[in-house]
């Protein structure tokens, strides 16, 4: 018997283990969104610029920090300078409720269906 | 008079050494896994260490090593990672101990609830750093997340303090 007198695991768990993985479901579905199309790109909390996901090319953000590249429908971040590349295995994000971070580099993008302030993209290929 | 050694200051130093020591060694050791798992989720192996210095220690010992083990990653991984860390740390802390004190949860629950609380303290934190709330987005798959490792970690604490106890760390060490 140890000193506390704890258990592993208690019948009493169950039910907040339950709730738990019922809201983790429930967010999951109400987080998968539909296609939007447009990409935002926030810098410092501000908006910096918006693309549209029919594009295909490479942006460079954060002072050339960061190369996002959207294709295929969907946008990922490609190279950044950030020592954990958190945001690089984040992977390509493409619906809405997505977004990926990168915290060294206060970068935000998201998903949106929102086009105004959509500016043409830089095709560097 | 016999001394009785586990009672003793060295005998405090040389334990919470051999804690910090394996904490940090955890850190380096989920920061190699983590490249295995899905972006940014740990398995949250060195929070194991905290719950064991909070169960079988004490709790300003728990929060010391908190900090020790947030300056090392800020040392070694830079000052977002280490803020990141301070702030789930201390949210995990914090909650471990409430639970540990106020309730007679078992190491489960307990251990699922702290990687809950210490992924809400980064995603709060990332929150204020990106200056803008869609951080919250990744809610669902953490928490999910966080359940999983919870489990994980919980287990592997039981089997620590079937071992701790051979040791007979109590609160009244000093």
């Amino acid at each position: 018997m140890r000193s506390d007198g704890r258990k592993l695991i208690k019948k009493t768990d169950l039910l907040p283990l339950l709730i738990i993985v019922s809201v983790t479901f429930l967010l999951l579905f109400a987080f998968s969104g539909e296609k939007p199309g447009y990409a935002e790109i926030y810098h410092n909390g501000e908006l910096i610029r918006t693309c549209s996901l029919d594009d295909n090319g490479d942006i460079y953000v954060c002072g050339g920090n960061v190369r996002l590249t959207v294709s295929d429908g969907g946008i990922f971040v490609s190279e950044s300078s950030c020592p954990d590349k958190t945001c690089v295995r984040t992977g390509r994000i493409h619906t809405g409720y997505q977004s990926i971070v990168c915290l060294p580099n206060k970068l935000l993008v998201k998903i949106s269906d929102d086009n105004t302030n959509s500016n043409d993209i830089d095709v560097i290929m | 008079m016999k001394l009785n050694p586990y009672k003793t200051l060295s005998f405090y130093t040389a334990v919470m050494g051999v804690m910090l020591g394996a904490a940090v060694m955890l850190t380096i050791l989920e920061s190699q896994l983590s490249s295995f798992l899905p972006a940014g989720i740990r398995l949250g192996l060195s929070n194991v260490v905290i719950m064991t210095a909070v169960t079988a220690v004490n709790i300003p010992s728990a929060f010391i090593l908190t900090a020790l083990k947030s300056l090392f990653v800020l040392l070694t991984r830079g000052v977002t990672a280490g803020a990141m860390s301070l702030c789930g740390g201390i949210f995990a802390f914090t909650v471990t101990i409430l639970i540990f004190r106020l309730t007679g949860s078992s190491y489960i629950l307990m251990s699922v609830l702290a990687a809950i609380a210490h992924i809400t303290g980064q995603l709060l934190l990332a929150c204020v750093i990106t200056k803008s709330i869609y951080t919250l987005y990744y809610i669902p798959v953490y928490l999910g997340a966080s359940a999983a490792t919870g489990i994980c970690t919980g287990l592997v604490l039981n089997a620590v303090l079937k071992h701790i106890k051979i040791l007979h760390i109590n609160s009244d060490i000093r």
